[in-house]
C-alpha cells in the first residue's frame, strides 16, 4: 500500500502564503486522504468537500448495497430477462472491464465479485475459512463475464446469482477522476490518495517532488522504496491488504476468477503511470498473472514497476528511478 | 540518431490507454505516455534547389533534387526507414584553380539516384539495425551496407551506438570509356549519447572509416592519388532546451577530423530553434569550417613531378568556409507540414583557420533552397 | 590540436560525471521535435552530402553516407 507523500507543510515566502492542506476520510472501504496547497484555509475546505463528493458519488453510483444504484438494479436481475440500461460512465468502465477481462486471459472478471460469497476476509464479523472445492465450482457456475449479455447500453446477467461488481476497477477511476476536478477547480498542486492508490499533480510551491512510498508488504511500518514524483500514479496491489493465514498458507483477497481461488506470485506489485486507472490495471493484471507471466506482462507494457515475488525478492522493470528509503 | 523513445509503443498498453481516454474528467493525456510513444509514422518529401559558383556572375553548376523519405513502426518491436533522391546536376564542376578554368572542363549533365533502408528491431534495453544502400550515377555506383547496435540504460539517459558499414564502389569516366576502377570502403562508429539534465543532452561519436582502391578524380588532369585512405572523425553535438523562449532549442555540433592524406579539420555549426506562436519555428544556423591542405595538393601549374601523387582538386585545398542559413517550418494541423530553408556557403582561403591558406584559388559560392512537405501520423 | 582534443575530452568526461540521474517524468522537453539530434532527416542527409561533395573531411554524423561519388 503506498502511503500518502511527506512534503513541507507550508510555505511563505511573502509572495504567497500556499500551504499544505490535508483531509483524510473514510470511503470506498477503507481511509483515504487528500492533499493539495492552497493559499487559504477555507478555499482548500471548499476542495476537500467537492472532491470528497465526488468520491461519495462514485462510490453509490456502483454501490452494491444501495438499493437505487445502478448495480442493485442490475444484479437483482440477474436470472431474469430484465436488460437493464446504464449509462454512459457506466457503460465505459463496463468496457474497460471488458477489456481487463481480455487481456488477463479471464482472470479479471468483473462478475466475480460472488467469490466474497465464499471467500471471507472480514474476520471481525465471520470466523475465516478455506472453502470447499465443491463451494468453489458452484461459486465458479455463477462466474464468467462471457456469459453476460452486454450490449451497451443494454446489460442483462443471464444466471440467477450472478452479481457485476466494479470494485476492482473503481477505486482507481475515482483517483483519476479526483485529480480532474481537482485541476478544473485550479488547484495547483495536490495528491489523492484512496486506499493507498495514488496520483499526484502539479509542482508543489515549495519545489519538492511529491514523495510517495511503497510499503514493506510484510511490514507495513517499512517503507520499500520512496518514488519521487512531479505528477502521475503510483498504484500498488498485494497480498497484505486483505488476507487471512490458515495452516500456514495465506489467503489474500486477489481473486482468480478462472480458478475461484486467490492468487499467490507476488507479495506486491506497484506501477507508475499517468493515469492511475491504468497503473491499478496493470498490478491487478500482474498480481492474477503471478509470477512469471506477470513479469512478462509487466514487461510488455512498458510501463515502471516494482514488485515483490512471493519469496520475497524485490524485482523492477521498465526504466524507472527509484529512491531507496534512508532507513 | 534519435534518442530511445523511438521504440515502437507497447500493444498492450496503448489498448489500456484508448479505453481509458475514452472515459472523461480523468485529466489524461497520451502524451504523458511519451517514455513509451511510439515514433510516430513520418513521411516527408523535399526539393533541393543548389546552385554553386566561382565568379558571382558565372553560374556553375547546378542540382534540382527531390527527395523522400520515410519512417515508420511496423508490428510490435521494429521499426523501418529509408530515403531517395533523385539529383539531376548540370553545369561545371567548379574544382579548378583558376588557371585551368575554361581548360579540358567539359560541362556536366549528369543524375543522380540513390537510396538507402534501414531495417530495426528493438529490445527492451537495445536495438539492431540492419541498412543498405545504393547510390547510381553514370560514371559511379556505390552499393553498402551496415549494421548498427544500439544499447540504452535501464534509466534511458544514457544510449551508446556501435555500428559498422562496407561500401563497394565502381568508378568510371565519361571522358575515359577505358577506365574501370573499384574501391572499398570500411566504416566502424562508436557513439554515447547522454541526457545531462532536463533540459540538455550531449552526443559524442568517434567515426574511423578506412578506404582502398581508386581514389582519384578521373576528370582532372594529373590528379593522381593514393591507393587508400583512412580518415578520424569526432563528433560532438550538444543540444539544449529553453522553456523559458516559447520552447526553442539549441544546438551545437563540433567536429575534429584527420585522415591519411594530412588532412585536419575542425567544424563548429550552431543552430537555434524558435518556435513562434503555435505553429511556426524559425531556425537561424552558422557554420564555421576549416581545413589544411591534404600532403599532395599542389597550387602551381604545371606540376614539377607527375609521377608522385598529387591533385589540383580545390577540395583538398587549405581553406575555411563560412556557412549561414535559415529555415521556416509552418504546422499546418492534422499532422502536416511545410518547411523552406535557404543556405549561403562561402569557402575562401582566407577563412582557414590559421589564416594565409593557399593563394590562388578562387572563392567558391554556394547557395542552395530546400523546400518540404512532411506528414505525421500519430498513433 | 592535441590541447584542444585533451580539452574537448575533459569538457565532455566532466559533463557526463556532473550529471544527475534524470527521471523519465523529467523528459517532457526531449519529446519536442525541436531537441531532436536530427529534426529533419532529408535535409541533415543533402547537406551532408554536399559538405563530403565540396569538402575533404566527413563523417561522425552516422555511418555509410551513402557512397559519396565525390572523388
Amino acid at each position: 500500500m503506498s502511503f500518502g507523500a511527506r512534503s513541507i507543510a507550508e510555505l511563505s515566502d511573502g509572495r504567497s502564503q500556499a500551504a499544505l492542506h490535508r483531509h483524510s476520510f473514510n470511503a470506498l472501504g477503507g481511509l483515504n486522504e487528500l492533499q493539495l496547497w492552497s493559499g487559504s484555509e477555507e478555499q482548500a475546505e471548499q476542495h476537500f468537500s467537492a472532491l470528497v463528493a465526488e468520491v461519495r458519488r462514485i462510490e453509490r453510483l456502483w454501490s452494491r448495497y444501495l438499493g437505487d444504484s445502478i448495480l442493485s438494479k442490475i444484479n437483482s436481475s440477474a436470472g431474469s430477462d430484465r436488460r437493464i440500461e446504464v449509462d454512459s460512465e457506466t457503460a465505459e468502465i463496463i468496457d474497460y472491464g471488458a477489456l481487463l477481462f481480455r487481456e488477463s486471459a479471464k482472470r479479471f472478471d468483473l462478475t466475480s465479485g460472488v467469490l466474497r460469497r465464499i471467500w471471507n476476509f472480514r474476520t471481525e464479523q465471520l470466523p475465516t475459512q478455506v472453502p470447499t472445492s465443491a463451494q468453489i465450482s458452484e461459486t465458479l457456475s455463477m462466474i464468467g463475464w462471457h456469459r453476460v449479455e452486454w450490449q451497451r447500453p443494454w446489460i442483462r446477467l443471464p444466471i440467477s446469482g450472478m452479481e457485476l461488481d466494479l470494485g476492482g476497477i473503481g477505486k482507481e477511476y475515482a483517483v483519476d477522476r479526483c485529480a480532474g476536478l481537482a485541476l478544473e477547480r485550479g488547484i495547483i498542486a495536490g495528491l489523492i490518495n484512496l486506499g493507498g492508490d495514488v496520483r499526484v499533480f502539479g509542482q508543489q510551491p515549495n519545489g519538492l517532488p511529491w514523495q510517495v512510498g511503497i510499503v514493506d508488504p510484510r511490514d507495513q511500518s517499512k517503507v520499500l522504496a520512496t518514488v519521487l514524483l512531479k505528477s502521475g500514479s503510483l498504484a500498488t496491489s498485494g497480498d497484505y491488504q486483505r488476507f487471512f493465514i490458515r495452516d500456514g498458507v495465506r489467503y489474500c483477497h486477489i481473486m482468480n476468477a478462472q480458478t475461484g481461488r486467490p492468487v499467490t506470485g507476488f507479495q506486491s506489485v506497484s506501477v507508475l503511470s499517468q493515469s492511475c486507472l491504468i497503473a491499478g490495471s496493470a498490478t491487478s493484471l500482474a498480481m492474477l498473472f503471478g509470477e512469471v507471466r506477470g513479469v512478462r506482462y509487466l514487461n510488455e507494457l512498458g510501463l515502471p514497476w516494482l514488485a515483490v515475488t512471493a519469496t520475497g525478492r524485490q524485482m523492477r522493470g521498465g526504466g524507472w528511478l527509484v529512491e531507496e528509503a534512508q532507513r | 540518431m534519435q534518442l530511445m523513445s523511438r521504440r515502437p509503443t507497447k500493444r498492450r498498453l496503448r489498448l489500456l490507454l484508448q479505453a481509458a481516454l475514452a472515459l472523461p474528467g480523468l485529466a489524461l493525456s497520451s502524451d504523458a505516455f511519451a517514455q513509451t510513444a511510439p515514433s510516430p509514422a513520418v513521411v516527408q518529401i523535399k526539393y533541393a534547389d543548389y546552385r554553386d559558383w566561382q565568379k558571382k556572375d558565372e553560374d556553375r553548376m547546378e542540382v534540382l533534387a527531390p527527395m523522400l523519405y520515410f519512417s515508420a513502426p511496423v508490428a510490435e518491436e521494429w521499426q523501418v526507414d529509408g530515403s531517395a533522391v533523385y539529383d539531376s546536376m548540370s553545369g561545371a564542376s567548379p574544382f579548378y584553380l583558376s588557371t585551368l578554368s575554361g581548360a579540358s572542363g567539359t560541362g556536366i549533365d549528369d543524375s543522380r539516384i540513390a537510396g538507402e533502408s534501414m531495417v530495426t528491431h528493438f529490445w527492451d534495453s537495445w536495438s539492431l539495425g540492419l541498412g543498405g544502400q545504393v547510390s547510381d550515377e553514370n560514371d559511379y555506383l556505390s552499393r553498402g551496407g551496415k549494421l548498427q547496435a544500439r544499447w540504452w540504460t535501464e534509466d534511458r539517459n544514457t544510449v551508446v551506438s556501435v555500428g559498422a558499414a562496407f561500401d563497394s564502389d565502381q568508378i568510371s569516366s565519361s571522358n575515359d570509356p577505358t577506365l574501370f576502377e573499384k574501391r572499398r570502403t570500411g566504416g566502424y562508429l562508436l557513439g554515447v549519447t547522454q541526457i545531462l539534465d532536463p533540459v540538455s543532452l550531449v552526443q559524442s561519436n568517434i567515426t574511423f572509416t578506412s578506404g582502398a582502391g581508386f581514389f582519384s578524380d578521373p576528370y582532372k588532369a594529373f590528379d593522381n592519388r593514393p591507393r587508400s585512405r583512412d580518415q578520424w572523425a569526432w563528433l560532438t553535438r550538444y543540444v539544449r532546451y529553453f522553456a523559458e523562449a516559447n520552447s526553442a532549442a539549441l544546438h551545437l555540433d563540433y567536429r575534429l577530423y584527420q585522415d591519411s592524406w594530412s588532412v585536419y579539420s575542425q567544424m563548429l555549426e550552431a543552430a537555434w530553434y524558435q518556435p513562434i506562436g503555435e505553429n511556426w519555428m524559425v531556425r537561424p544556423s552558422l557554420r564555421y569550417y576549416t581545413q589544411s591542405a591534404a600532403e599532395f595538393f599542389e597550387d602551381t601549374f604545371p606540376p614539377a613531378d607527375v609521377d608522385q601523387f598529387l591533385t589540383f582538386d580545390q577540395r583538398m585545398s587549405a581553406f575555411g568556409s563560412i556557412s549561414m542559413g535559415l529555415k521556416i517550418e509552418r504546422e499546418l494541423g492534422n499532422g502536416w507540414s511545410v518547411d523552406g530553408a535557404v543556405e549561403f556557403v562561402q569557402q575562401r582561403d582566407d577563412l582557414k583557420l590559421n589564416g594565409g591558406g593557399t593563394s590562388g584559388i578562387a572563392s567558391f559560392y554556394e547557395r542552395y533552397f530546400l523546400f518540404g512537405l512532411t506528414r505525421r501520423f500519430e498513433p | 590540436m592535441p590541447k584542444l582534443i585533451a580539452l574537448l575530452l575533459l569538457l565532455i568526461l566532466s559533463a557526463l560525471s556532473a550529471c544527475t540521474p534524470v527521471s523519465p517524468w523529467q523528459k517532457e522537453a526531449f519529446s519536442k521535435r525541436q531537441m531532436a539530434l536530427t529534426t529533419d532527416p532529408l535535409e541533415e542527409r543533402f547537406r551532408l552530402h554536399q559538405q563530403a561533395s565540396k569538402e575533404a573531411s566527413s563523417g561522425g554524423y552516422g555511418l555509410g553516407g551513402g557512397g559519396c561519388g565525390c572523388n
